[in-house]
């Protein structure tokens, strides 16, 4: 039988024979090898963590600081002055404050918890609560709204008191009200001022916080023992995020719009924008602040293991922008919301299941 | 041309064929050193590890939950979350009249441990007085051993709603001491003097006994709850009679489920028999929130039991965290160092779940590293308040796994039954007792030593 086979034909069958295990042995081993020990991932994820606080935490902070102070400013103007443009101007600051704070969920991690922000900014209010609060206040009194619940202060106890445009005028408000509002915005600036402290300075004797990220994997380094680690942290935050984003928030927006026909307010709006803004700043290592340009993001770590995964997840958060971004110019066009939450969709599974795995090896 | 024989084929496809066994050999090559990178992180719960090493390591569910046990996980964690408000006819109404925080979440901050300060420490008080002349008739309070104080229960509740006045105010004060290791390396240790101000402006009387606590994690307990009961008590020894200094012994609480004595394994002084008792007890004395298993004077609830056992779901659904660095030569000489020092007589690496309300819990190899006995921890320690069996130098082994994380997930807390140790160094020197003899190896190790067995403890 094997007489019967012309011999050119073997001695090409083995020739690409060789060609393909010596394809498969070099494969192999930058499979087998490589997947353990990928230097350039190693080494640009170590530049991520050196540069992420820096880069994209802290100016992310900064903003929010800056925004904060004029919304101190403008609450402080309503209270000596209640007309209706100071009234106005307050709830735009609100919004911009509000938003940047929106926008750092991204990278809500570390001290922003542990010390108590995150609930001092964010937090369910206590209606009745702060009802009796303002009910019972003398016209003297300081309010020591750092002493108090957090269901009694922050950005949620701020937009109960501030109420709508349609439903609450200038006029309607009480001294108290305009007092306590100017507290909570003024308690809201230190609690900022603080994260921006023990980000860049630290906390109690302690290392400042974007020392612990960037150099992570170092001997001395008690809270991310590798430099993986510290890049899980990253991308773990905006997975956290996402999940938040597009599966809880946006889904009850687009379920409101389109079962209940209700037309999703500008606010509502806003902030998820925001809070895809700053996952997409996260993601690609700007720092949501006009004033920085890119540095090394989690899309350049990703992109060197695989190019094609980094743009899917990008054109799946821009395309998600855009639809938000379409709606906010029309409210009533609900369905680039829908399309929004299924690229929002893909960007949390490419993350969970293709980019999580890449840099905890 | 042709082929002249068989032979000729082989030998040209000799070369071919070493080719190919090279390749097999260098994908398998590449595997074992993929697996053996990969081995750095190693199952500390077996099929219910959570293979997560940042700062939301604590909130993973078992990875090997099934579709029931993911849909309880995920409703409690909606509840552990809630916040209690006064306002009236809420789904979330209830909250104090005074307390000591608004949610579960608020003290278990993403289930880590709570910080002393800002915010999470709470004070248990017994009234010292009438311990000393204690005659009580009911069985439950005769067995938990802790008169409470006439206006302020078991739990001073320094919060308040609007209109009402918070039982007391709290202020800490560190008291700082220096001490040096055996090498002369100084050290500083601090702990809390605390100053409670009643509402009337009346310091606590000094027949009081306070215990300051902060809030112990969460992630884990399912686990700890499904070590068979008798697995644990095999590990008493309450006499010491193999001597060797360590005489663990099980805490005898109150099951108000059952309405019997049962093995205490939950809280600093193992004062609740399971997680449903504690998520009850966390309701009542940390929120003022009644439910079927405290209920108000007047038999009322304000959570019904369907929203308390979703609220213990959430702390038995959640997983322990992966170990890490297990390649590493320090930690594998730290390792090697706690076994040497005796630590692991109470911090009990291994156990074997038994059966569990939720499968994913049931049979599964897990290192918990304590053995959920009380242990008389010495002066240094003592709260000097009994809590059921538990005597005021007693303590429950804290479990380690994940406690390298403590600070990833909260930066800044502290270790130990009050938080006042801020590094692991600190909580193994606060250690005396029945664990002095741990403490005093620790001591007298070089520096070298002591730092692979802190990195062994950080790699947990």
């Amino acid at each position: 039988m094997f007489n019967l086979i012309d011999e050119t034909y073997l001695q090409g069958f083995n020739r690409c024979l060789r060609r393909s295990v010596l394809g498969v042995t070099v494969s192999a081993l930058w499979a087998g090898a490589g997947y353990a020990l990928e230097p350039n991932i190693e080494i640009a994820m170590k530049q991520l963590n050196q540069q992420f606080s820096a880069e994209v935490i802290i100016p992310g902070y900064e903003a929010l600081a800056i925004e904060m102070g004029g919304l101190v400013q403008a609450a402080q103007l309503f209270e000596a002055e209640p007309t209706e443009a100071n009234l106005s101007a307050v709830r735009t600051a609100w919004l911009g404050a509000m938003s940047r704070w929106a926008s750092s969920n991204a990278v809500a991690f570390g001290p922003v918890h542990s010390l108590g922000y995150s609930t001092a900014l964010e937090f369910p209010t206590d209606e009745a609560g702060l009802d009796a609060l303002l009910a019972n206040a003398s016209e003297t009194e300081d309010f020591d709204v750092a002493s108090l619940l957090p269901s009694l202060q922050g950005f949620e106890a701020m937009a109960y008191i501030l109420g709508t445009e349609s439903d609450k005028a200038a006029a309607d408000f009480s001294n108290q009200e305009r007092r306590y509002l100017s507290a909570l915005t003024l308690r809201a600036n230190d609690v900022t001022t603080d994260i921006l402290t023990v980000w860049q300075a630290g906390w109690n004797s302690n290392p400042a916080y974007g020392t612990l990220l960037s150099t992570a994997g170092n001997p001395e380094n008690h809270v991310y023992l590798s430099v993986e680690a510290g890049s899980e942290e990253i991308v773990r935050s905006i997975i956290n995020s996402l999940e938040v984003v597009s599966g809880e928030e946006l889904p009850e927006v687009v379920k409101a719009s389109v079962l209940l026909e209700e037309t999703p307010d500008a606010v509502t709006l806003q902030l998820l924008n925001s809070s895809v803004q700053g996952i997409q700043s996260a993601y690609l290592g700007t720092s949501n602040s006009e004033a920085n340009g890119r540095v090394m993001g989690l899309g350049e770590v990703i992109a060197i293991a695989d190019p094609t995964l980094d743009q899917h997840i990008q054109t799946s958060l821009a395309t998600a922008l855009n639809g938000i971004e379409t709606t906010m110019t029309n409210p009533t066009d609900v369905a680039p919301l829908a399309e929004a939450q299924l690229s929002l969709n893909i960007a949390f599974e490419l993350l969970e299941t293709e980019v999580l795995p890449l840099v905890q090896n | 041309m042709q082929f002249r024989s068989l032979g000729a084929l082989f030998k040209r496809l000799r070369f071919t064929l070493v080719v190919l066994l090279t390749a097999i050999f260098t994908i398998m090559a590449g595997v074992f050193l993929s697996l053996s990178v990969n081995a750095q992180i190693s199952p500390a719960a077996g099929d219910a590890t959570a293979f997560n090493r940042t700062s939301s390591a604590y909130e993973e569910a078992p990875p090997n939950l099934n579709p029931w046990e993911t849909e309880e996980h995920d409703l409690g964690d909606e509840v552990f979350e809630e916040a209690f408000v006064s306002t009236p006819n809420t789904e979330s109404s209830g909250l104090g009249p005074v307390f000591n925080n608004a949610s579960c979440v608020s003290c278990h901050i993403r289930n880590g441990r709570g910080m002393p300060e800002p915010g999470q420490l709470l004070l248990r008080v017994t009234d010292g007085e009438a311990m000393a002349h204690q005659s009580a008739t009911n069985k439950s309070e005769a067995l938990k051993n802790a008169p409470p104080v006439q206006g302020l229960g078991n739990q001073v509740q320094d919060f308040s709603i609007i209109g009402e006045t918070p039982e007391a105010k709290v202020d800490i004060l560190w008291k700082e001491t220096a001490g040096a290791y055996t090498d002369g390396t100084p050290y500083r240790l601090r702990s809390p003097q605390i100053n409670v101000t009643l509402a009337n402006g009346e310091p606590l009387p000094d027949t009081v006994q306070v215990s300051p606590r902060v809030p112990p994690h969460v992630y884990g307990l399912g686990l700890l709850e499904a070590i068979p009961e008798q697995d644990i008590l095999a590990l008493a020894d309450p006499d010491d009679r193999d001597g060797d200094g360590i005489s663990g012994r099980p805490n005898q609480v109150w099951d108000e489920q059952t309405q019997d004595v049962a093995l205490g394994r939950f809280g600093w002084k193992a004062n609740s028999p399971n997680l449903l008792q504690q998520s009850a007890d966390a309701y009542f004395n940390d929120m003022g929130i009644t439910s079927p298993l405290f209920p108000a004077e007047d038999g009322t609830t304000e959570i019904d039991q369907e929203k308390l056992v979703l609220a213990a779901a959430y702390a038995q659904t959640l997983a322990a965290p992966a170990r890490t660095l297990m390649d590493d030569a320090q930690v594998q000489r730290g390792e090697k160092l706690f076994t040497e020092a005796s630590c692991n007589a109470c911090h009990v690496a291994n156990f074997h779940t038994g059966s569990h309300k939720y499968p994913a819990l049931r049979n599964q190899e897990i290192h918990p590293y304590t053995d959920l006995l009380l242990h008389d921890m010495g002066e240094g320690l003592a709260d000097n308040r009994a809590d059921f069996a538990a005597n005021g130098q007693e303590w429950r082994t804290p479990s380690l796994w994940g406690v390298g994380l403590a600070q990833t997930v909260l930066p800044y807390s502290g270790y130990l039954h009050d938080g006042r140790a801020r590094t692991f160094e600190e909580a193994i020197l606060w250690h005396g007792g029945e664990a002095d003899a741990s403490k005093v190896a620790f001591e007298t190790m070089s520096t070298e030593d002591r730092e692979a067995l802190v990195r062994f403890l950080q790699s947990l």
